[in-house]
């Protein structure tokens, strides 16, 4: 019975279905599962298999980013619970992710945010139009492994490189691994501005930001 | 030949209302209080940020847009007046890249490129205005008024830019003024259409709003130029999506009309499909020409000039599929009505630009131009006479004066570039491909085509404006 309902749960974190998962996580509790049993075989699991299916060109960006949804709604339930048992689900690492200041593009960052979220990290997404500064406090703070920066225009991408000098100007440069995207950035710029990886699109930032957690 | 109603009359009505609906009753998130206000006292529903906009008020706006205006040249036979019937060839806008001409590499977009697009703009028949890419040589804070004194003084033809915020508006106005004299002078005969994006879905931030509120103002050409992306920032139904996009337009001539009627505006359509798989915004299928189509159609509804991207192409290198879905867009664009084709020398979904691709395009343009013009069809031309005269002479018509006056008369086109040789001459003469023809052309009209230059004070008033703009807005 209890094994149903975690197949049942990766089967809706599959199918993208958000209050289902949300219901199922809760009927998951009420059978009398462990939360952390819930998260890893139930959520973590499924959405593993959503970043397959999407690795297999069987699924769409749609569906993974409904994947990512459903998970989120499920652990909205669930990582409270494990807060209060001292424990922590398995992660790859955070990211803390934005569109630099002065650029209002957000798809790019959001896909990339979706893709990293099903491949088993966590993601602090920040939004568009982010000030430096932002970035450089939320680095400070949260303890995030990773910094996704994302620019799309010719006149943002040197706020990557601004970032990246407050980092260091704040001591806090060797803290994290920043990672850059956007359409106008390419790994010559990347490697210019001293970020630690660059993709060209949000698959390849996944195995870069897999590459560099396994690194560390 | 009459432009082609890719939508049926009732869809289009369809279509049209599903559009009101969305503006009066989702709204426009416009982050501007002093734009809400104003929107506010006529009329609108505003609740928070949201403008919710009625039918009445869009019929209005829409009633003193102008239906016919001219984009101006610096000389008067470069014109481009807006009517219906005629479509003008634009340089593609924004890219950050250009294929280097002399090495055949991709490399970021410079000032010397905004320069050079200008010029063989300037150069080409079939061309006929000119937009930059973005240069990376050049602080961004100033970019636009950068690229607009580029364009001014190599090109007389005229030009679009897209715009961010009302600062750059500004002191593009100040540029263009001093080139033509005074902002009057400037506003009596435009050489230039401002664009600007509302953000999809339905939004206008603040910078965006201030930028239609200052060329509204300046009662400037204005382009509304919303990108929604088919399933990512706008609905996954193509219908639904021009809704949206529809929405928005109409949304951003509301505004100028509200603020200055009577502003010139253009319907913009950039709307593109996002790729499932790859997430790219891509610009060279057929729902792309299918919505385009549709677009130019809207904007024949309207009464205003319609503007679509005739170029896209997700092909990165020159081959087949660049030219095929070049073709077949622009066929589609042309067809339907559209007033200005957009993205001319565009590749990659429009992230790099070429001179190659421009002047190949400008061929595209005289081959689609040369489709549209129809043909002759009355008595000479019917050929009677003609006929009869050579079936009762030799059967050859090449003889004919019939012949020789239609052939003078330019019945058929002669292309600049394509290849009409006969197979053992072309193996003769190399196996010669239009690229190579294309690139020899584009160098050889860069290397030779001289832009009259502005007048030495003018360039000189245009340079202090420009460091005018970087002592206030560079941040050193
Ligand atoms: C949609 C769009 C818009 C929309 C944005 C809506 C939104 N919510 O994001 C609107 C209409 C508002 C807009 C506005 C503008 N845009 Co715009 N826009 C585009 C367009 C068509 C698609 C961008 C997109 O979403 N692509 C799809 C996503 C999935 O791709 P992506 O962003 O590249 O992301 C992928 C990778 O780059 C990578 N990635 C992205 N981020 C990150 C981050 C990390 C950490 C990593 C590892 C990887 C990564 O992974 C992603 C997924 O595969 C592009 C053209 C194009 N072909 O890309 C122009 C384009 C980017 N825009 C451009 C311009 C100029 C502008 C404007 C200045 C003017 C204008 N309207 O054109 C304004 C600027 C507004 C502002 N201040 O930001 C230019 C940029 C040129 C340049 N040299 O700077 C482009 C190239 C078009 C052009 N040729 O003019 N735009």
């Amino acid at each position: 019975m209890s094994i149903d309902i975690l197949a049942d749960l990766r089967a809706a974190v599959l199918d993208g279905e958000p209050a289902e998962v949300k219901q199922m996580a809760q009927r998951a509790l009420a059978a009398g599962l462990a939360p952390l049993a819930i998260v890893q075989e139930g959520l973590t699991a499924g959405i593993r298999e959503v970043g397959e299916e999407f690795q297999k060109g069987k699924y769409f960006l749609p569906d993974l980013v409904r994947g990512a949804h459903s998970m989120e709604a499920g652990l909205e339930v669930l990582e409270p619970l494990l807060a209060g048992n001292g424990e922590a689900r398995a992660s790859l690492g955070t990211v803390i992710l934005g569109t630099v200041h002065g650029d209002l593009h957000s798809i790019g960052k959001n896909i990339v945010g979706a893709l990293l979220r099903a491949s088993g990290f966590e993601v602090e997404d920040l939004g568009v139009n982010v000030p430096t500064q932002v970035f450089v406090e939320k680095v400070r703070e949260s303890g995030a492994g990773f910094l996704g920066l994302s620019a799309l225009l010719t006149t943002t991408v040197h706020q990557q490189e601004a970032v990246i000098t407050a980092l260091e100007d704040g001591g806090l440069r060797d803290r994290v691994r920043v990672l850059l995207g956007g359409a106008p950035i390419d790994k010559a710029w990347a490697d210019r501005v001293g970020a630690d990886g660059y993709a060209p699109d949000a698959a390849r930032a996944v195995r870069v930001a897999k590459e560099l957690a396994s690194a560390s | 030949m009459r432009p082609l109603d890719i939508l049926a009359g009732e869809e289009l009505e369809r279509i049209h209302q599903a559009t009101l609906d969305v503006l009066e009753h989702t709204g426009f998130l416009i982050q501007h209080a002093a734009t809400r206000d104003r929107l506010d006292g006529i009329g609108c529903t505003v609740r928070g940020d949201r403008v919710l906009m009625s039918a009445d008020l869009v019929a209005r706006a829409l009633e003193s847009a102008p239906s016919e205006f001219t984009l101006h040249g610096r000389k008067s036979e470069n014109d481009c007046p807006l009517v219906q019937g005629r479509s003008y060839a634009l340089s593609t806008s924004g890219s950050p890249f250009v294929i280097d001409v002399r090495t055949g590499e991709r490399r970021s977009a410079l000032v010397g490129d905004v320069a050079d697009f200008a010029r063989l703009v300037d150069a080409l028949p079939h061309s006929h205005m000119v937009s930059p890419p973005t240069p990376k040589d050049v602080e961004p804070e100033i970019v636009s008024p950068v690229r607009v004194a580029t364009m001014l003084r190599n090109t007389t033809k005229p030009m679009r830019v897209i715009v961010e915020s009302g600062v750059e508006v500004r002191y593009i106005l100040q540029v263009a003024a001093v080139a033509h004299g005074g902002l009057e002078a400037f506003r009596a005969r435009p050489q230039l259409q401002i664009s600007v994006s509302p953000l999809s879905p339905l939004t206008l931030s603040e910078e965006a709003t201030q930028a239609i509120v200052e060329t509204a103002e300046a009662g400037v050409p204005l382009g509304v130029v919303p990108a929604p992306m088919v399933g990512a920032t706008g609905p996954m139904s193509l219908a639904g999506c021009l809704v949206q996009q529809n929405a928005e337009v109409l949304g951003g001539i509301v505004i100028a009309q509200t603020v200055n009627p009577g502003t010139p505006v253009v319907y913009e359509s950039r709307l593109t499909i996002m790729d499932m798989r790859s997430g790219q915004s891509i610009w060279g299928n057929p729902e792309v020409a299918l919505t385009n189509a549709a677009a130019a159609q809207l904007a024949r509804y309207y009464g205003v000039p319609g503007s679509v991207t005739a170029f896209g192409t997700s092909a990165k290198g020159m081959d087949d599929q660049n030219g095929f879905e070049r073709a077949f867009n622009l066929l589609a664009a042309v067809m339907a009505g559209a007033s200005i084709l957009g993205a001319m020398g565009a590749g990659d979904n429009v992230l790099h630009t070429s001179v190659e691709l421009i002047v190949l395009d400008d061929e595209l343009v005289a081959w689609v131009d040369k489709l549209m013009r129809g043909m002759r069809v009355d008595d000479e031309s019917l050929a009677v006479t003609a006929i009869h005269e050579a079936v009762m002479g030799d059967g050859s018509f090449l003889a004919l004066r019939h012949t020789r006056d239609f052939l003078r008369g330019g019945e058929i086109w002669t292309p600049a570039l394509s290849d009409r040789l006969n197979y053992e001459v072309w193996d003769q003469e190399g196996r010669p491909t239009i690229q190579q023809r294309a690139r020899a052309k584009a160098l050889e009209l860069l290397a030779n085509h001289e832009v009259e230059p502005l007048p030495e004070d003018v360039d000189r008033e245009i340079d202090a404006v420009i460091d005018d703009a970087r002592a206030e807005l560079v941040v050193v």
